[in-house]
């Protein structure tokens, strides 16, 4: 019975087939029926086949459905797998991807493209689910590509503007950078291996020793890892993440917050074992992580697009999971994947909400005071900047401690780094609240009009709420006398009952001390940022003036788009522009086409010439036909 | 030896062997009636209604192809015409092609107020001389039948009499021909002298040739050149081909759409009646002339079109170099194979081609579709039109997946396997030549701003021709791997039947 897991993926493939070509005509009701239905369907069956996994001994269920490719020593299955690990992540993406799809019923109502839209949105369903339950590296690499194009379509939804088809082209073309690395390190692991499905690498790299130096393992860690950075928008590949805010705001939330970036973490929590092999990748992570958070997170401060700002705290909360990877805590790391796809969902719908009512408004700047118009927006997405703040109590504060300490364990300059970008998350989160909702309105005109949102779009608000305050339970750590379940959960799928358990479950060190520490900090940057923009924007812009070099390179992102402007595109290009003259206009098109090209034009006006019209002469060709013929094998 | 009785036997022969023939007298005998006392005295049409010709002239036309396929296979009149596989074959095809003339011509002639019972009755007596070239196993019959196919052609291209061109061309045309004919009688009369005297019969000649003296070589060379020259001439092969740009340019467009293919048809039934059988004992002595031959039509039909402003001088050019690639199919040791894909060819050049001068004579009546430039704009003022004329041409230029890149395939497979692989080679390049004239028309119809002036309305054999053509250019394409298996079964060649050879009683 379990093996109707394949109705999981197939589902929301169906709906968005049934939108892409008979949408159009089928009307709005029908798209939003069949495009909300079968993501819910999906998640109905993936709660079902989640239950029997739970049941199944080991805790994992391995669904071979026929065998895909068979060359010479390849065979790959066409399967699902389906552990604590993917049950998770198949709940997670279906259940949040349902409550998008229902807020997108109203947010998308307006538009005309509406059934493009839920076809779209529908195939990444497809995609993510995919990669999340496939059981070979091939078939995760297909859903990764497809989630790859999928992000690109809908970030390039609205293809009649300027900015957005050329979002979409970044981030495809950031993403394929990524999945160069990830297609070379699928194919050192098949060298290393000899396979490519998942369970039979981890199964044989629990019997291998950790790699000493700098190996073939290390190496193809290190691409897959490329590869994440490209998905996860992690340094050097994140640039491409906050353009990609120019797609819907439910996209936004959907994909590039809960859960296409997060795939980066989930294909190495995937692959734990084998990366848990390889310290030099692990640190490499941890180090790329901490900076990335930190990065991203001083960029956050002085943003004023309100989805700028989340996707900075996006980028800069991947940063934080990579980090927890990388300090050797896949299940805290996974765990504030779980806990950051409910709260940064919210934000994001939260933020959609107060687009939606500020009728396109995204300026920060240009709002404020919209708390009693927006009620429900306001507590519900105040729930969730506790969460990311990492207040006690709400879900983001279990999950983000967690990896702090064991970065701590693995250095304290990671810590450290941690403990920053936390100061400067609780300070950018609080301002955006402030601005938007504290202080009198800055543009009166649009807050007249400004309204609660319809009720398909406050509902996926409320559930979600209620989704990022229990989401923390799941994880009490030890040190407050919780068990850390998560990680107990996701024992089997991460070690693959080889390992022993990992370090962060046995808590030494001042980890009460520490824990105190990041919560006085987080709360003090959120009241600092909260005082300093409840009443408007003057104060901030005092202090901004008394810090303009900082300011400015803050504003313009450390200038980081220009250097790749200025330093990769424009050199490519230029390299490019010469190839096309040098190979393609002379040589290729000259000496190769255009030559032989000319020569037979020539014959031609030679043949021309022959063909004068005049009888006599036609006459003497043949009759020098005959003879010449006659000559020629007379001889 | 011929026929003691000849002239005394002959209607014994004709009686005996008649069921070998009735497409013929049906073509004849129809075509005598039309002019008279049809034409003037039972259907007195007015100049008006004369159009209605053309309904009479494809039913018969449909007939004798339906009687054609039924005819018994068989030699007859003293062993001077014979009726198998290759014979109905090519048959078929001449008479497919004359319908489509006839069909072609109604938009040209009724803008010119000149259709005529002759105009359909010389279509019919023509086809009828094709039909008789299909069967003919003997030179002498050969040559009555190329002469009463080309006499009325003759008359066909200078039909538009008030069309200087045209009346220039037929004259051209026919002088050439002559000359032509002249040669290859001399040809005929030089195998008759070598081989002593006896015999014009093919399978005779073959035999006779075979054993011919040291000292007779020089004439059975020149005389099987000769021969061979006159039948390049009448398919327009290099370097015997000047008189058909000049021709095809003049003659009314829906006679130059058949002169590309009905004609064509009949004479390689010849070629490969004469140099697949015939002459198959002498091979050693026309097979490097011919090779040459070959290689220069490719060559230069494919290069010479390049030049032409002019559409229908491009389509003569490139049936030139069509004629170019059949003539790797003669070459063929193995005959039948060699038959089939020429048969094959031709079947599928026959609709690509009147596919494309549909599109050229439905431009025509108004003044367009002379000139490449005329196609200019095409894909946006009439996108199904200019969409058939791209499948014709692509088609033409034998790009897959269109039915013409089948065609090509088969014959250079051939060709190849009987190893002249640099003719094929050259078969290659100077197809991806002839992809540069073809494309250049798909250039001016979809990357060029259209022309002045709005598309008339298509009159309905312009609308059947074209969509018919186009159905089976793109369908046959999913047909086209069967092609050559399902046409495998035909025996083009039969032996002779002990029967024949009880007619020769001097044997």
């Amino acid at each position: 019975m379990q093996k109707i897991a394949w109705l999981i993926p197939i589902l929301p493939l169906i709906g968005s087939a049934f939108n892409g070509l008979i949408g159009k005509k089928a009307g709005k009701k029908a798209v939003s029926i069949v495009g909300v239905g079968t993501v819910v369907a999906s998640f109905l069956t993936a709660l079902w086949v989640f239950f029997a996994m739970k049941d199944a001994p080991g805790h994992r269920l391995d669904l071979i459905y026929g065998t895909w490719m068979a060359t010479g020593s390849l065979t790959v299955p066409f399967g699902l797998t389906i552990d604590p690990l993917s049950g998770t992540m198949m709940l997670v993406v279906t259940g949040i991807s349902a409550l998008i799809h229902l807020y997108s019923v109203g947010y998308m109502a307006e538009e005309e493209g509406y059934a493009r839209y839920f076809c779209y949105l529908n195939l990444f369903v497809f995609f993510m689910l995919t990669l999340v339950l496939g059981n070979s590296l091939p078939l995760l690499f297909v859903g990764w590509e497809g989630v790859g194009l999928c992000s690109y379509l809908l970030i390039g939804y609205a293809f009649e503007t300027e900015t957005a088809p050329a979002a979409g082209l970044k981030a495809f073309l950031f993403n394929r950078t990524g999945d160069m690395g990830m297609a070379i390190g699928m194919m050192a692991l098949f060298a290393l291996f000899g396979t490519l499905t998942i369970g039979d690498i981890l199964n044989q790299a629990g019997h291998m020793q950790a790699e000493v130096g700098f190996g073939v393992l290390t190496f193809a860690t290190l691409m897959l890892f490329v590869g994440a950075t490209g998905k996860s928008a992690q340094i050097p590949l994140y640039l491409w993440l906050p353009d990609a805010m120019a797609g819907p705001t439910p996209v936004s939330a959907l994909i590039h917050a809960a859960t296409m970036v997060t795939s980066g973490i989930y294909m190495i929590c995937r692959l734990a074992p084998v990366f848990s092999l390889t310290p030099i990748t692990m640190t490499t992570i941890a180090w790329v992580g901490g900076l990335t958070a930190l990065l991203a997170a001083t960029i956050g401060l002085v943003q004023r697009d309100i989805k700028k700002v989340l996707a900075y705290s996006t980028v800069s909360q991947l940063g934080y999971m990579f980090l927890g990877l990388g300090s050797a805590g896949f299940a805290a790391g996974f765990f504030h994947v779980f806990t950051h796809a409910w709260f940064k969902a919210l934000l994001f719908l939260g933020a959609g909400s107060v687009i939606h009512a500020m009728h396109h408004e995204q300026d920060l700047f240009r709002m404020g005071g919209l708390k009693e118009k927006l009620p429900i927006t306001f507590w519900t997405m105040l729930i969730a900047t506790l969460c990311i703040m990492g207040i006690p109590g709400f879900s983001g504060f279990f999950s983000k401690d967690e990896i702090l300490y064991l970065a701590f364990l693995k250095s304290p300059a990671l810590w450290a780094i941690g403990l920053v970008a936390a100061c400067c998350t609780a300070f950018y989160m609080a301002r955006l609240m402030a601005l938007a909702f504290l202080g009198e309105p800055r543009d009166s005109h649009a807050y007249e009009h400004a309204h609660e949102a319809p009720m398909t779009m406050t509902l996926p608000l409320v559930v979600l709420a209620v989704g990022a305050v229990v989401a923390g339970f799941w994880g009490i750590p030890k040190v407050l006398g919780g068990t850390f379940a998560v990680e107990h959960w996701l024992e089997p799928a991460l070690t693959y009952g080889h390992a022993e358990a990992e370090a962060g479950s046995v808590h030494e060190g001042p980890a009460m001390m520490l824990m105190g520490i990041s919560v006085a900090a987080a709360a003090g940057f959120g009241l600092f940022g909260w005082s300093l923009y409840k009443n408007g924007t003057e104060k901030s812009e005092r202090l901004a003036a008394k810090f303009p070099g900082a300011h400015t390179i803050l504003l313009n992102k450390y200038f980081l788009d220009e250097l790749v402007e200025g330093y990769l595109l424009r050199p490519t290009r230029w390299f490019g522009n010469v190839l096309w003259k040098l190979f393609d206009v002379i040589i290729i098109d000259g000496i190769g086409v255009n030559l032989p090209g000319a020569l037979t034009r020539v014959a031609g006006d030679f043949t021309a010439l022959l063909q004068t019209g005049r009888v006599r002469n036609y006459v003497l060709s043949m009759g020098l036909g005959v003879l010449v013929l006659l000559y020629i094998f007379l001889k | 030896m011929l026929a003691p009785s000849f002239a005394t036997g002959l209607w014994e022969n004709l009686s005996h062997d008649i069921h070998y023939i009735w497409p013929q007298i049906l073509l004849m005998v129809s075509g005598l009636l039309m002019l008279w006392p049809l034409d003037s005295w039972l259907l007195p049409w007015t100049k008006a209604e004369k159009h209605k010709w053309a309904i009479p002239t494809m039913a018969i036309l449909l007939l004798s192809l339906a009687i054609s396929v039924y005819t018994p296979n068989g030699l007859g009149f003293s062993a001077m015409y014979k009726v198998d596989g290759l014979t109905k074959g090519f048959q078929v095809l001449c008479i497919l092609a004359s319908i489509f003339a006839v069909m072609l011509s109604q938009k040209v002639l009724g803008a010119l107020f000149e259709h005529t019972a002759e105009y359909y009755a010389l279509i019919l007596f023509a086809t009828s001389g094709m039909l008789f070239m299909c069967g003919a196993v003997d030179l002498v019959t050969i040559y009555f039948s190329i002469e009463l196919m080309a006499l009325c052609i003759y008359i066909l291209v200078a039909y538009l009499r008030n069309q200087e061109r045209g009346i220039e061309a037929g004259m051209k045309y026919f002088l050439l021909g002559a000359f032509s004919s002249g040669i290859l009688l001399y040809g005929i009369s030089l195998l008759f002298a070598a081989t002593g005297g006896i015999t014009t019969n093919l399978t005779e000649l073959n035999q006779k040739l075979a054993v011919v003296s040291q000292d007779k070589s020089l004439l059975v060379y020149s005389g099987a050149l000769m021969v061979l020259v006159g039948l390049c001439f009448k398919v327009a092969a290099v370097p015997f081909h000047m008189w058909s740009p000049d021709v095809y340019d003049g003659a009314p467009t829906p006679i130059t759409a058949w002169l590309a293919t009905a004609p064509k048809a009949a004479s390689l039934a010849v070629f490969l009646r004469i140099f697949g059988t015939g002459f198959h004992s002498i091979s050693y002595e026309w097979e490097a002339p011919l090779m040459l031959i070959a290689g220069a039509t490719m060559i230069l039909g494919n290069v010479a079109a390049i030049k032409q402003q002019s559409m229908k001088r491009l389509l003569a050019y490139s049936s030139i170099a069509h004629v170019g690639y059949m003539l790797l199919g003669v070459l063929s040791k193995d005959a039948q194979a060699g038959a089939q894909a020429i048969w094959l060819y031709m079947l599928l050049y026959l609709f690509m081609n009147t596919g494309a001068f549909a599109v050229v004579i439905y431009l025509q009546g108004k003044n367009e579709g002379e000139r490449i430039e005329d196609f200019s704009g095409m894909g946006k003022r009439h996108p199904v039109l200019a969409f058939s004329m791209l499948v014709f041409l692509l088609s033409l230029a034998g790009i897959p997946p269109f039915i013409g890149f089948f065609g090509k395939f088969y014959l250079f497979l051939l060709a190849v396997e009987q190893g002249y692989t640099t003719l094929v080679v050259i078969a290659l390049l100077t197809s991806a030549v002839s992809a540069f004239y073809y494309l250049e028309v798909v250039k001016q119809m979809y990357f060029k701003e259209p022309a002045e002036g709005e598309v008339a309305p298509m009159d309905s054999y312009s609308k059947f021709l074209i969509s018919t053509t186009c159905a089976v250019v793109i369908i046959g394409t999913a047909f086209g791997p069967q092609l050559l298996k399902w046409t495998d079964d035909i025996r083009w060649f039969e032996k002779e039947t002990p029967a024949a050879v009880m007619e020769f009683p001097n044997k």
